[in-house]
């Protein structure tokens, strides 16, 4: 099979059952793929599991039953550092809250995944970086702190930070649910801009169904199961 | 510098008045023990110093002789066999080959001065005051390695020492009402009676030589006691007076001689002295142990504080020992630089409270330290390396906690 045959991720019978007093299952056998370069927009009411999906996805979180691979490589046979290393080269994530560390300025947040696995940024690296910060409009920020930056502004560096490593899948988990209608619509396009250009997957959970619409495909999670629209 | 290092550093900084806070802690305990542990360890060198200075570490005497039974010896009528036993115990027992035993006293390890003498009980009379003496007869300039005599001199001189002068202590010489230049006589028990003028009065600080102990020359003190040419003693001084029994120990199983010890003879003192450093060292671990519990709450509350910035690092990709290193770096740093300002500070106050002087009893002897602690360099890199390893470990817990997070968890709370 070659490269370009190969899934960015792909779910098999996934089924995530929490056991708490009351065992509950909020997965119960979805079967999914993502091909390089597609967007794909989930879809779902709120509860109904989209963030437990995208987490076993994107290998932050075990699966009950059934299997996930990523860029071919099924997760379940990976142990906790090579899930880390994983989620560090393969996966980028944006969450609703940007999560960006006060201590570091603009570039050196969207530098983070690189760091954890080198150290030290190298020429290229920073290269690169920066390179993506001037994509996304923020070339002008790169010493500045996230509290002095904009929510629109934290949010796009988010999304060079899933995309310092050059990953081949990107989860953003309700990425504009923080956002105003402006900004929101400037942070998907910038998603939807950069998908295209470099051909990384997308899958983004949101409930703005005008956003949903722009991707290629839109999913629903519906009692535990997903439904291709 | 490594990531792990940079964020560790990144956290403390941004720690700004709680890292301050937290480094002071470290800082005052390792304050406390450099202080206690210097000041007991001084005033305990300077015990042993005073006591020892004066006196032998090893002295090596002669075996007794053992007493002949009258009854062995026939056709003599008791009286005269007893007469002349007795006349004989005053003598004391004596050393041959001096030269020859001497040499082979300086080849055991930490011996730094060796003094051949003749030792033994006198009667000192001036002007029908009589008081009984130790006598110690010796080489001036090879006593003077044992007891540092011309340094405690408040008058006069010991290492030109005549045959017919004598070098008194301090209390006696009050007692008696002598000063330098008088004359005074001392009695042997076996009846031989010398003058001597004394030539030097000295104050050592340890009252049994200042009170009661008169020396003379070697020669002198052979024609006091009647030895010819022997001697009866040999004086050792080591580097190390604490070795004292163990260097003892080792020359009587060489030779043929008996040891005594200044340790063997102060039994009390060093039960004293160990109890007072084990003291000490209570007091030093539990002050690392209370600030190790401050520590390890702090950065508890720290990783609590931060578990949002630790989850997403671990969704980022950063594993579990990273995280781990991470927090054990920021509790390496703190143990670090709260040892270092602790270990400075420690040793100030142990310099400046030395600084504070006893007045001086005895007019001519210079004032003494009142708290004589010593800057003792393993004491201080001990309790530097303690308060290190004891932070690390205190971060230890915090840093599993942080290492721990589940980020899905952190994540959906935010
Ligand atoms: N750790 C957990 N223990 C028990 N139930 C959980 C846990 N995490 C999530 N759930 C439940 O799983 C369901 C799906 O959650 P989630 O994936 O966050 O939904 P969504 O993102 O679609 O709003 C919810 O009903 C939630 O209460
Ligand atoms: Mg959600």
């Amino acid at each position: 099979m070659g490269e370009e045959q190969v899934s960015a991720v792909e779910a098999v019978e996934l089924e995530k059952v929490y056991y708490g007093a009351v065992p509950t299952t909020v997965l119960r056998g979805i079967n999914m793929r993502v091909e390089p370069g597609e967007f794909v927009s989930v879809l779902g009411q709120s509860g109904s599991g989209k963030s437990t999906l995208l987490n076993c996805l994107g290998a932050l979180d075990r699966p009950s039953a059934g299997h996930v691979r990523v860029a071919g490589q099924d997760l379940a046979r990976l142990d906790d550092d090579e899930l880390a290393d994983l989620r560090n080269s393969q996966v980028g994530f944006i969450f609703q809250a940007h999560y960006l560390q006060d201590e570091f300025t603009c570039l050196e947040n969207a530098l983070m995944p690189v760091s954890i696995r080198k150290g030290n940024p190298g020429d290229e690296d920073l290269a690169r970086v920066t390179r993506l910060l001037e994509r996304v409009g923020l070339g002008h920020r790169l010493r500045n702190r996230p509290p002095q930056l904009s929510g629109g502004e934290q949010q796009r560096t988010a999304i060079v930070r899933a995309l310092a490593n050059e990953p081949r899948l990107v989860l953003a988990d309700e990425p504009t649910g923080n956002l105003d209608s402006a900004s929101s619509e400037q942070v998907f396009s910038l998603m939807r801009e950069i998908n295209q250009e470099t051909g990384v997957a997308f899958i983004m959970v949101t409930h703005d169904d005008r956003l949903a619409s722009q991707g290629d495909r839109i999913l629903r999670i519906e009692d535990g199961l997903l439904f291709e629209e | 510098m490594s990531f792990e290092l940079r964020l560790a550093l990144r956290h403390l900084i941004a720690g700004g008045g709680q890292t301050l806070l937290i480094v002071s802690g470290v800082a005052m305990a390792v304050t406390l023990v450099v202080f206690i542990s210097c000041l007991i360890g001084g005033l305990q060198r300077n015990l042993v110093d005073t006591l020892t200075g004066p006196i032998a570490h090893v002295s090596l005497e002669a075996p007794q002789r053992v007493p002949r039974v009258p009854d062995t010896i026939p056709g003599q009528p008791d009286a005269l066999v007893i007469a002349s036993r007795q006349q004989r115990l005053w003598q004391p027992s004596t050393i041959d080959q001096c030269r020859c035993t001497e040499a082979m006293l300086r080849t055991f390890d930490h011996v730094t001065a060796v003094a051949p003498a003749v030792s033994g009980q006198a009667l000192l009379t001036r002007a029908g005051t009589e008081k009984s003496v130790r006598v110690v007869a010796s080489p001036p300039r090879q006593q003077d390695g044992i007891s540092r005599l011309q340094d405690d001199l408040i008058e006069g001189n010991y290492l030109r020492l005549q045959n017919d002068e004598t070098v008194i202590g301090y209390e006696l010489a009050q007692e008696l009402g002598v000063t330098l230049q008088d004359r005074v006589r001392l009695t042997t028990g076996a009846g031989i009676s010398e003058t001597f003028r004394i030539a030097g009065i000295v104050y050592t600080g340890s009252s049994s030589v200042d009170a009661s102990t008169v020396f003379i020359t070697l020669r002198g003190g052979q024609t006091l006691f009647g030895t010819g040419t022997l001697v009866t003693t040999f004086s050792v001084k080591l580097d190390d007076p604490f070795r004292a029994d163990d260097v003892g120990d080792a020359m009587a199983a060489s030779l043929d001689l008996e040891v005594d010890t200044w340790m063997r003879q102060n039994p009390q003192l060093l039960t004293a002295l160990r109890a007072q450093t084990s003291s000490a060292t209570m007091i030093s671990v539990f002050s690392l142990i209370a600030s190790s519990f401050a520590i390890a709450s702090v950065l508890v509350v720290s990783v609590l504080k931060r578990s949002k910035e630790i989850g997403i690092l671990k969704a980022l990709g950063a594993r579990r020992r990273q995280v781990l290193r991470v927090f054990t770096l920021e509790g390496l740093m703190i143990g670090i630089s709260g040892s270092l300002l602790g270990g400075a500070l420690g040793s100030a106050f142990v310099v400046l409270i030395a600084q504070i002087e006893a007045p001086s009893a005895v007019p001519g002897v210079a004032p003494r330290a009142l708290f004589p602690g010593a800057l003792i360099p393993s004491i201080i890199a001990g309790s530097m390396i303690a308060a290190v390893i004891a932070t690390v470990i205190a971060s230890v817990l915090p840093a599993r906690q942080a290492a721990d997070l589940d980020p899905v968890e952190v994540i959906r709370g935010g």
